[in-house]
């Protein structure tokens, strides 16, 4: 019996001790998903993509159906990050859920998890996952109300501007950008951090989606779109770094 | 011979005397040795304690000795002597003999063996003298007497020490006896006590005490006693007890006590003896054995079947149990021994026995109330179990269910639809059996009688879900001010205790009268306009005391630098402060504003052009209080606080142009809502008359129809029918208070709209009606009820010409002059590119330029003038955008500049704010084609929110076809099956409609109004569609065209709500400066994986194949314990 105690635990100190060091390739490649089951078309391995998470609860998850491709193209155009440009829908409860390093999720109205859901989601996000929340616009009270029933035990909390997600590829002093006007209110940046890492990134009143959509859908000016796509890649690098 | 051998015979008698008397003496010697030897040895048992060797050795001495003294005082005595010595004594006695005794015998003796020499004579003649002496002497005397008296004396001395002792010392002999008589035992002395073990070999009862010892009785007792025991394969140990402190108790034996010590929990077999002076008792064995316990329960319960539940296995020696009432156990128990009985003693003392099978025991019962047990062992020895365990049985009432009406979930006026929506959530924790919508309809106060209608609802919905489905009280018939009170009563499938009834609150669907529906909507109507009066009013004042500051401080300064005073700072503040409370008491108002349209959406009177106009009047109140006026507001703070004159000065000017154009907004807020106001009572007042002359209608029926008895109860419902066409009256007669104290264009068209009213005499023939009623003539009642409609149609006729010459004709007056504002804003920027062109290609030092600049200022009057005309529009259509005038603003602005360029002869610069002037205007030409087209669409009946109406044209589809669903099922709560071709053909529609909203939805998505449900509509439509296309309907398929319609409803309110939010989110954000949030603290910033984040962690990762079910297995059950604390290391 004490041996097993023993083992148990020197196993969890291991594991944690090394968690802590472990990059993100290191993590993944301990998560064993095949890629096989990810999904039907031939994907680079090693490639990066950014997964729509397809939540429940009504809202429009699908909203911004070029944002996706244009963001992953400027990674693409900008960075020697392998990306796959082709944007994934993915649900908390897919089996390839681990695959992907980085989801997004945006759209009005209502997002809900089930509580399965948040149970995955949790571990998900513990284990190295990240997850960009984009209020496109009305989402704040409900997104801070999952995040709370989420992480019960933690704190969502608005990043300082020196933080590394605004510094981690393009300098943002000033922040997350304001793309687009909602409710007169500055763009913020949240975040709930765990072990150190923004696990999940919260924009509020900043709508980068909207920014990052082709140019006649908003109309939004060239340096609105530039400056959400910079926030873009500066949340992709240091999610991929952290 | 004769002579000597009587002589020899006379001695020889002597002889045999003193034998005899010798050997008396010696018996009687012997029994005084005798006497003396027992005395001596029981002298000598008495004083010490005779080891057996010494016992044995001096009772071999003791027999010995008596034997010799036997012999030797008594039988050597009957062989001692001889005749020649008893002839000696004879001699010796007798003297005169002088030898002749012993020398006849001497003689006798040898003459007849050998005469020695001796003559026979001599021996005869002195055996005659010898007799002849003899003769006459008495030989007995020589027979000694002496020994038998002395040795008589010795022995009575010796018997009477010994009765003498036995009289001193009661028991002396009988110990002596008792010591030499069991020569081989060692025998101890009395000491005046008992010692008896106690309880002796014996059995106990393991883990009990046990006390053993013994029990010492007598008169005297040792100071102490000691009890020695040995457990098996132990050593003895050993316990002392005081005597003297022992409580003792008096008996005929003596004092007894208990000497004791107690043996906690005895486990295994031991011997004990107890010590107390010189005395100790055997060994004693002392078996322990167990008791009866219970070594394992197992618990089966089996729920009641309508809880669904599957039976449960409990195996984990817990008899405690925790279930739903009715619930049966099976219980099970194990037991260490073999027992005789066992059973549950309950705490009401009632008991349930056991079926006992070896070393099991098995019984069921059911759970029915909350108790407490103990299981009560007894084994074959008729031992107990110890201590059992109280468990407790708990029994889990079958909750109530729980039913929450969440839609209306508040009393609410019936709408137009005269549909109840209805959203109910229900729960219970095993089911439900019914819900049944309990109602009573009260008219004129008087309640109803009891209706009843049961609701089915999807066997999906198990313990818990959300009943949603429209209620259509139309078949009610209620009329204005009745309402229908409404609950439910919900039912679960308890069939233990029986079904549990949760009712809901009593709720009140109202038909309101159409006078409360009009007198709501006007004091809505009169709230609005008077708070922004009020406003209008405040700023007004807030206008002026910034003027008649800016004048003071004009004059006060005259030129100098001199710095503002702090009243006049202070006064700056005080006007800023208000105003930006102002400006959120507009928002309040312009929200409540909105929630008043919400509620007019509901009431029956409002048409749909009337709430359109009242939405862009809403978002015109929501626009007053624009960005710049807060922007302004700021800046007059900021140079307030940076004292700078000059900006001061500008910010004073800007703050003023701010209040300036607010308060156009709001005036033209407030007329517009003035001009509603006349014609939302328009329009109610024509729907009253609507109301009015079809209630007539329906009298005139019901007359026609009735008998003569019935006709008298016709009466008051004529009656009624004259009061509300005296209500309208009086409500036209407010009509024209109101066109008194509102100016309206159309006061004309008003007036024979009212006229038409007050002139109407149909209240006679009502009365007519009325009274013939009441004598029950049929026919004369029906001639004035039909010239009553006639003239009641004929006025409704005027009214409603009336209304369309009011409302909609003044909608096609303000439209033809957006149109003709759209040609001259059209004109204007042509003139203006004219110019634009003209100054194209002039040189800079060119007399052309100030040519020019009178041109653009012609064209900028002119402009001016068209602005008027628009700021006059805008308070006849809401849709007249504000920004619309802002554009023309700012053209004339850039017009302006353009001219002051010119004028200065720079001429390029002149040229670009020509050119953001055409921009300009061509901006407000579209914003103004945007309103012509929203205007247009209202005056044509159509939705002034296209998307809008297109969706409402699809929620209408959607609910005629519901309705023709639910037909062909007859009733929600008797689905069965409909026709087949009937339900392809309702699944044809279905589709009809699923693919226009996907056509929708892609015109929504190009123009980004996408609204988020629909596509989960359409997928529900798909479903739909597949129900009825497979005929299988049922009442899942009515919820879901009702969940459908519901969505699509609120789909279409978003949609009436969305354009001004649209425009917002649409705008292009502007950076707002700040400062950086604070820093992360540690602990933010650190955000360390708790345990349970590790765990989960850890759960995912992979682990050598031998080890991961366990090693996973271990983390998922540390992960189930809420409370996780390691186990401490073991040393």
């Amino acid at each position: 019996m004490i041996r097993a105690y023993l083992f148990v635990f020197g196993l969890i100190f291991a594991l944690f001790g090394q968690s802590i060091a472990q990059d993100r390739d290191a993590i993944l490649s301990r998560l064993k998903i095949p890629l096989k089951m990810a999904s039907p078309r031939q994907i680079n391995p090693s490639a990066v993509t950014v997964a729509r998470l397809h939540y429940g609860g009504g809202g429009d998850w699908y909203w911004g159906s070029s944002a996706i491709p244009n963001f992953l193209r400027f990674i693409k155009e900008n960075t020697n990050i392998p990306i796959d440009t082709e944007e994934q829908v993915i649900q908390i409860m897919d089996n390839n859920l681990f695959q992907y390093p980085f989801l997004f999720a945006t759209g009005h109205g209502v997002m809900k998890f089930s509580v399965e859901e948040k149970e995955r989601l949790r571990t998900y996000l513990s284990g190295g996952g990240f997850l960009l929340i984009n209020d496109s616009y009305g989402m704040d009270k409900i997104i801070r109300k999952e995040i709370s029933e989420l992480f019960p035990e933690r704190e969502l909390v608005e990043l300082p501007f020196d933080h590394p997600i605004y510094h981690s590829y393009y300098d943002l002093p000033a922040g997350p950008p304001k793309i687009h006007e909602h409710d007169n209110k500055p763009a913020q940046g949240f975040g709930i951090i765990i072990n150190g890492r923004v696990a999940i990134y919260y924009l509020y009143e900043s709508d980068i989606g909207d920014g990052w959509e082709d140019p006649q859908v908003h109309n939004d000016p060239p340096e609105k779109r530039e400056a959400a796509l910079k926030m873009g890649m500066n949340i992709l690098i240091y999610a991929l770094t952290h | 011979m004769d002579k000597i051998d009587f002589l020899k015979k006379r001695i020889k008698s002597t002889l045999i005397k003193e034998r005899v008397l010798l050997f008396l003496a010696g018996i009687l010697g012997a029994i005084a040795g005798l006497m003396a030897i027992i005395i001596l040895l029981s002298l000598v048992a008495g004083i010490v304690i005779l080891p057996i060797g010494i016992k044995i050795s001096l009772l071999v001495l003791s027999c010995a000795g008596l034997l010799y003294i036997l012999w030797r005082l008594a039988f050597s005595r009957l062989l001692g002597s001889s005749l020649e010595n008893t002839a000696l004594k004879l001699e010796h006695k007798f003297p005169e003999l002088k030898g002749q005794l012993i020398a006849a015998l001497q003689f006798a003796e040898w003459g007849e063996r050998d005469a020695q020499g001796f003559s026979s004579d001599l021996m005869t003649a002195t055996l005659i003298r010898a007799e002849e002496k003899c003769r006459g002497l008495n030989f007995n005397e020589i027979v000694p007497i002496y020994p038998i008296w002395r040795n008589l004396r010795f022995a009575g001395l010796a018997i009477g020490l010994a009765i003498l002792l036995l009289v001193i010392f009661p028991g002396f002999f009988s110990y002596s006896y008792k010591v030499y008589s069991r020569p081989t035992e060692l025998i101890t002395p009395p000491l005046g006590y008992k010692l008896i073990s106690y309880p002796g070999d014996t059995i106990a009862v393991k883990y009990r005490d046990f006390e053993i010892g013994a029990i010492i009785q007598g008169d005297k007792f040792p100071d102490k006693a000691s009890i020695f025991y040995k457990f098996s394969d132990g050593n003895w140990q050993k316990t002392d007890v005081e005597l003297k402190s022992l409580k003792k108790a008096a008996s005929s034996m003596g004092d007894s006590a208990l000497i004791i010590t107690t043996i906690k929990q005895a486990k295994r077999p031991f011997d004990y003896y107890v010590r107390a002076g010189r005395i100790t008792t055997p060994a004693a064995h002392i078996e322990v054995v167990d008791r009866p316990r219970v070594t394992g329960i197992k618990l089966s319960l089996y729920y009641p079947d309508y809880t669904n539940l599957s039976p449960t296995v409990i195996d984990e020696n817990d008899g405690s149990i925790s279930a739903v009432i009715g619930t049966r156990v099976n219980m099970r128990i194990e037991t260490n021994l073999p027992v005789q009985k066992a059973e549950m003693i309950f705490n009401d003392s009632s008991r349930s026995p056991f079926e006992i099978n070896g070393l099991t025991a098995e019984q069921s019962f059911k759970i029915d109330k909350d108790r407490r047990y103990v299981i009560y062992l007894v084994d074959k020895q008729g031992e107990e179990n110890p201590d059992p365990i109280e468990y407790h049985i708990t029994a889990v009432p079958d909750e109530y269910p729980v039913i929450e009406v969440i839609r209306p979930g508040i009393d609410i006026n019936l709408g137009e639809d005269m549909i109840v929506p209805l959203l109910v959530r229900i729960s219970d924790d095993y089911g439900f059996s019914s819900l049944i919508l309990k109602y009573n309809i009260f008219s004129s106060g008087e309640m109803g009688q009891d209706n009843v209608a049961v609701l089915h609802f999807t066997d999906r919905i198990k313990t818990e879900g959300e009943i949603n489905f429209a209620w259509d009280v139309e078949p009610l018939n209620l009329q204005p001010a009745n309402f229908v009170q409404y609950h439910f009563e919900l039912a679960d499938n308890d069939r233990i205790s029986g079904p549990k009834i949760s009712v809901s609150r009593n709720y009140i669907a109202r038909l309101p009268s159409l006078d409360e529906i009009i007198s709501q909507t006007e004091q809505a109507q009169d709230e609005n306009i008077n708070k922004a009066e009020d406003y209008l009013k405040s700023h007004k004042e807030l206008s002026e005391r910034m003027k008649n500051l800016a004048r003071k401080i004009e004059q006060e300064k005259k030129g100098t630098d001199q710095k503002l005073s702090w009243q006049h700072q202070k006064e700056i503040e005080d006007i800023a402060n208000k105003d930006e409370q102002l400006a959120e008491q507009m928002k309040d108002a312009a929200k409540k504003m909105s929630e008043m349209i919400n509620q007019m959406e509901e009431n029956r009177l409002s048409n749909r052009e009337i709430l359109e106009k009242l939405m862009e009047i809403q978002k015109l109140f929501q626009e007053v209080a624009t960005p710049e006026m807060k922007e302004a507001r700021l800046k007059l703070m900021e140079a307030l606080k940076n004292m700078d004159p000059n900006e001061l000065d500008q910010a004073m000017k800007d703050f003023q142009a701010s209040q300036e154009e607010l308060m156009k907004r709001l005036d033209r807020t407030i007329a517009l809502l003035k001009k509603m106001k006349i014609e939302q009572k328009v329009n109610a007042l024509t729907e009253m008359a609507k109301e009015i002359a079809a209630n007539q209608e329906k009298m005139n029926q019901n007359t026609s129809e009735a008998n003569k008895e019935k006709l008298p109860t016709l009466a008051p419902g004529e009656q009624k029918v004259k009061e509300q066409l005296e209500n309208l009256k009086k409500q036209v007669a407010e009509l024209r208070n109101m066109l008194k104290d509102i100016p309206y264009n159309k006061a004309e068209e008003a007036d024979k709209f009212c006229t038409a009213v007050e002139q109407n005499d149909a209240g006679q023939n009502m009365d007519n009606m009325s009274q013939q009623l009441s004598s029950a003539k049929k026919e004369p009642a029906l001639d004035e009820g039909k010239k009553a409609l006639s003239k009641l149609l004929s006025m409704l006729d005027t009214m409603q010409k009336g209304q369309a010459s009011m409302c909609k004709g003044n909608d096609n007056e303000v439209a033809d002059r957006i149109r003709k504002a759209i040609d001259d804003l059209n004109y204007l920027s042509g003139n203006q590119e004219i110019l634009i062109d003209n100054a194209t290609g002039i040189k800079w030092e060119s007399e052309v330029l100030r040519d020019l600049a009178a041109q653009q200022q012609i064209l900028k009057e002119s402009v001016g003038g068209l602005a008027k005309r628009i700021t006059e529009m805008g308070k006849e259509s809401p849709f007249i955008a504000a920004e619309l005038e802002e554009l023309i603003r700012k053209s004339m602005g850039n017009m302006d500049l353009a001219v002051d360029k010119f004028a200065n002869k720079r001429g390029t610069e002149g040229k670009t704010f020509q050119q953001e002037s055409l921009f300009n205007l061509n901006r407000a030409a579209i914003r103004m084609l945007d309103a012509l087209e929203a205007q247009s669409n209202c005056n044509k009946g159509g939705s002034c929110n296209k998307p809008s109406q297109k969706l409402n044209s699809l929620c209408e589809k959607q609910d005629m076809l519901n309705q023709k669903t639910q037909g062909q099922c007859n009733s929600p709560k008797d689905v069965t099956p409909g026709n087949g071709e009937a339900m392809k053909r309702l699944a044809a529609e279905q589709e009809g409609i699923r693919k226009s909203l996907e056509q929708l939805q892609k015109e929504f998505g190009n123009s980004k109004e996408v609204l988020g449900r629909l596509d989960a509509i359409s997928d529900e439509m798909k479903k739909i569609i597949d129900e009825l296309g497979s005929g299988n309907v049922g009442a899942e398929t009515l919820e879901r065209q009702i969940k459908v319609y519901s969505r699509m409803l609120d789909a279409t309110k978003t949609l009436q709500r969305k354009d001004f939010t649209e425009q917002r989110k649409a705008e292009v954000g502007k950076d707002i400066i700040r400062n950086s949030p604070s820093s992360l603290n540690g602990n933010q910033l650190q955000g360390d994986l708790d345990i349970e984040d590790k765990l989960r962690q850890f759960m995912n990762e992979s682990y050598p194949a031998e080890y991961e079910q366990h090693i996973k297995a271990y983390f998922k059950a540390l992960l189930e314990k809420s409370t996780y604390v390691p186990p401490a290391p073991e040393n």
